[in-house]
């Protein structure tokens, strides 16, 4: 049983982080709006087969300060994110779309998300240029590096892939493969839903105050 | 836009349409996207891609398992009565160490080179990633069509 489980959520998860590029290109027929009806709660991200566990980890913040990433953020529907300041297109684009729902929900709701965005690129992103990246979309929302073995079991704990490092160009610059989704995490600090790469404002604004409201299952 | 508008006689039959740049964060990295279409019968390649306003333009390419895997393309085909879509989450050009940050209503003039179709001369606008978000599910995962 437990065994049986496992492999469910292990396939949930890679078609989820495997896919996103494709399902961002798959075409409006597989928009995530038609995903609404492929799960009970109405939800337009990929609701987990059960529920992880937010991993429990100190890592550090964009003053230089310890990040007791669960005890920060217990309490709030917390969207985590593995990207990096160098992404061209996936990290900023997640980002500027939830500064924008964020940004144009009620306050006392917003006040009760917390967006975290985990460096996979600590050589480059220190935590002054994490904070200067993040600014340009919410100065609320917070950036966390810290040593490699610490976030990759930030991400290990959620299924995700390691990083991959591609090799330097002439100017020194590299690409960093990483995850493309977005893990939502309810108020009890449990893993509920991914959102890959392709969700929209509109599936933001839609789900962000469902998800405030969600009474999930024990 | 038509190459041709910009380049007479040296383009063939590629055209170049949708182009948009999302306005960068930084000045470090920015992304073009385009479409290039082919109306001849000979598959072409674009073999380099450059501007003023950045150091290098490299393709990107998102492939694999795992998410925003990439991978530099040294060039990337466009296939004889087809397409080659560069868009958000597929492949795009990286431009690298940019002189300035632009905003979005600005331009950006980009240089792309054919190995038949030869230099093609375009301006791309630059759009807010939320802009860029809104373009980013229609296509083929890998570009082509």
């Amino acid at each position: 049983m437990q065994l049986r489980w496992y492999g469910m959520l292990v396939l949930a998860l890679g078609l989820a982080l495997g896919c996103a590029p494709r399902e961002a290109v798959d075409g409006e027929a597989e928009s995530f709006a038609t995903n609404a009806d492929a799960n009970p709660y109405g939800l337009r991200g990929r609701v987990l087969p059960g529920p992880l566990a937010k991993p429990d980890l100190v890592l550090t913040d964009t003053k230089g300060r310890p990040f007791d990433l669960r005890r920060e953020t217990d309490g709030y529907l917390t969207l985590l994110f593995f990207g990096y300041t160098y992404c061209p297109d996936i990290c900023p684009i997640h980002m500027a779309n939830l500064a924008a729902v964020i940004g144009e929900m009620a306050p006392g709701m917003a006040q009760r998300i917390k967006v975290v965005f985990v460096t996979t690129d600590p050589a480059r992103d220190t935590p002054e240029r994490l904070g200067m990246w993040l600014a340009n979309f919410n100065d609320g929302f917070i950036g966390l590096t810290g040593d490699m073995a610490t976030i990759n079991a930030a991400q290990q704990a959620l299924y995700m892939p390691p990083p991959q490092y591609g090799p330097a160009d002439s100017t020194g610059a590299y690409l960093v493969g990483h995850a493309a989704a977005v893990v939502a995490f309810s108020p009890d600090n449990l893993a509920r839903v991914l959102y890959p790469f392709g969700i929209r404002q509109a599936d933001w604004a839609h789900d962000l105050p469902l998800l405030l409201e969600m009474r999930w299952p024990e | 836009m038509r190459a041709s508008d910009q380049t007479v006689g040296a383009v063939a039959s590629v055209t170049v349409v949708d182009a948009y740049a999302s306005e960068p964060v930084t000045v470090d990295v920015g992304a073009i996207y385009l479409t290039i279409g082919n109306d001849g019968e000979v598959a072409d390649t674009l073999v380099s891609a450059s501007t003023p306003l950045a150091e290098m333009v490299h393709l990107h390419r998102m492939t694999g398992i795992g998410g925003a895997r990439m991978r530099v393309q040294e060039v990337a085909a466009v296939p004889a009565r087809g397409q080659l879509r560069l868009r958000p989450g597929g492949q795009h050009l990286m431009m690298m160490n940019l002189s300035s940050r632009p905003t979005a209503g600005d331009t950006i003039d980009l240089t792309l080179e054919f190995r038949h179709a030869g230099t093609v001369h375009i301006r791309v606008p630059v759009v807010s990633y939320l802009d860029v978000s809104e373009r980013a599910a229609v296509g083929t995962p890998d570009g082509t069509q």
